[in-house]
């Protein structure tokens, strides 16, 4: 019996899971298995380790990484190394519990992850260096990277020896603060999104009315009555026409806005 | 002129931070996924400022589209890589008009890329599935690491296509500076202001924005009235979320404490 199987992993042996997983974690992204790969790439060198005198049950514990998985990929990274500590075992119903572990937190934690990792910082910090991109500073890029990218990386480690040391149980008794979080950024987000609609969208309309000498540019009329008025309706007809029409896609959005906006600048109603 | 040596540093760069921004996902997006391109691309062609204005403005075009649920969007890397380089080389008066002319047909043409590259992603898996089987671990680790950074979804979905338009795009380019009617200009000009609406309109979507719509109406007030500037309400933002994040974890930590009162005494009753 190898002694490995019976010691804890070290935080070192952590840092190299997580690196593994981090260097995969969308690797070979098919819709049939998703992310199935970074939990072979990540999990395979320590089973090999632990079960390297029963090739057979080596096997079977490197096929059940091959199952579907889907997650937001930091808590990923966690979820795994939770299934990591329980794939520890001899015994083989682990790999069960191990799977339907990885099935059953990877949609809620999704959810969580992309609110906290994903839409906000990109949505944020995305604009603050775009407006500082157009005018020709590239230091606010350089500097977001160089703080955030090793805070978020030792961040991801924690989950990581979480997952791994306190288990699935302690990733989920989380859960509450962890919901906390998500919906206290999510007001933070929605009210960057507020300022970002008039920020962003730019369309106005060159038409005017002409009543005998007198013209009157329509535009002007919008400002007066709620500024960046039009931004808001396209934004709004965009929401609209991506909940309430059947059938509508994100691509098929695309087309149709570039179309529209095309034509109508053509004959001069939008510019 | 792109001369060579630049088109094989773009290369390298288009497919390193291709991989590397699908996986690890630490190195672009905290300095803006197009900005960072940019930044990069105008390096190699050693124009900055312009580099930063294409990366900036595509970032901005971009900013709130996600594959949510696996969903295709339109591919703003890609673009960037492509319309970066010829911008700078044709050194016209307006490179960003130049770019909007070559990116915005790239970026939306580039949806259907993805959907083959999944589909080549799913042979490289099933690879992986028979290396297993026939218990060659380190054969499949290989794969893993091969079908990724060699030729996976990035190589597909962006390096292949602007390897390819960087060297045979020219007479394309020179068709479009020469022959761009006025008007085409205009309307993708006004095309680049429209398309933000798709980004927020989803990120409506798959935010609790129903929930939190005093919130919305509370953002845009802020920009349109008072400061024209993200940082101040961003701010404004965190100490609200800080408010509410403090008395929600109050309001848990009471609900606990109160089962954990009733556990007590169930426990005292015995």
């Amino acid at each position: 019996m190898s002694n490995a199987l019976n010691e804890k992993l070290t935080k070192k042996d952590l840092w190299r899971f997580g690196w593994r997983y981090a260097l995969t974690a969308q690797a070979n992204q098919s819709y049939e298995a998703m992310q199935a790969c970074a939990c072979v790439y990540s999990m395979g060198p320590f089973l090999e380790r632990w079960f390297s005198d029963n090739p057979e049950l080596l096997k079977k514990k490197m096929q059940n990484q091959l199952k579907f998985f889907n997650c937001q990929t930091y808590f990923g990274a966690a979820i795994t190394a939770a299934a990591l500590a329980i794939e520890q075992d001899e015994d083989p119903t682990s790999m069960e519990l191990a799977t339907s572990i990885k099935t059953s937190l990877m949609g809620p934690f999704s959810g969580i992850g992309d609110a906290i990792f994903n839409t906000i910082p990109k949505v944020v910090m995305g604009a603050m260096t775009a407006y500082a991109a157009l005018e020709g500073n590239w230091i606010t890029c350089v500097v977001m990277i160089l703080i955030f990218s090793p805070l978020i990386t030792w961040l991801r480690q924690k989950l990581i020896e979480v997952g791994y040391y306190g288990g699935a149980e302690l990733i989920t008794s989380r859960k509450d603060q962890l919901n906390n979080i998500r919906d206290a950024v999510s007001v933070l987000g929605v009210m960057v999104i507020g300022a970002l609609i008039p920020s962003l969208v730019k369309v106005s309309t060159p038409l005017a009315i002409t009543v005998g000498e007198a013209t009157q540019n329509i535009q002007d009329i919008f400002d007066g009555i709620l500024p960046s008025a039009l931004p808001v309706i396209v934004t709004a007809l965009t929401y609209f026409g991506l909940t309430k029409i059947k059938g509508m896609t994100t691509v098929k959005m695309v087309w149709l806005m570039i179309i529209v906006t095309i034509v109508l600048s053509v004959i001069g109603v939008i510019a | 002129m792109i001369n060579p040596i630049q088109t094989i540093l773009l290369i390298i760069a288009c497919h390193l931070m291709g991989t590397l921004s699908q996986n690890s996902q630490l190195v672009l997006k905290f300095g803006g996924q197009q900005v960072t391109r940019g930044l990069v691309a105008g390096l190699i062609m050693g124009d900055i400022t312009t580099g930063l204005l294409i990366g900036g403005t595509f970032q901005l075009m971009s900013m709130g589209l996600a594959g949510y649920g696996g969903a295709s969007i339109p591919n703003y890397n890609t673009a960037l890589w492509i319309s970066v380089p010829y911008a700078i080389a044709a050194g016209g008066e307006n490179p960003l008009e130049l770019a909007m002319a070559i990116g915005i047909p790239v970026a939306t043409l580039g949806i259907q890329l993805d959907v083959i590259a999944k589909t080549v992603n799913s042979f490289w898996y099933h690879r992986v599935e028979s290396h297993i089987n026939n218990g060659e671990y380190k054969k499949a680790y290989r794969t893993i690491i091969f079908g990724e950074y060699g030729f996976g979804r990035a190589a597909l979905g962006q390096t292949l296509p602007v390897l390819i338009f960087l060297v045979f795009g020219e007479p394309i380019v020179e068709f479009i500076v020469a022959y761009m009617p006025a008007w085409l200009t205009a309307a993708l000009n006004t095309v680049s202001g429209v398309l933000p609406a798709l980004g927020m309109a989803l990120l409506m979507v798959y935010m609790p924005v129903k929930q939190n719509f005093m919130y919305l109406i509370l953002g845009y007030v802020l920009y349109v009235y008072f400061v024209q500037d993200i940082l101040p309400i961003t701010l404004i933002g965190a100490v609200i979320a800080v408010v509410i994040y403090n008395n929600l974890q109050k309001e848990s930590k009471a609900s606990s404490a109160g089962s954990a009162r009733v556990d007590a005494g169930g426990i005292g009753d015995e």
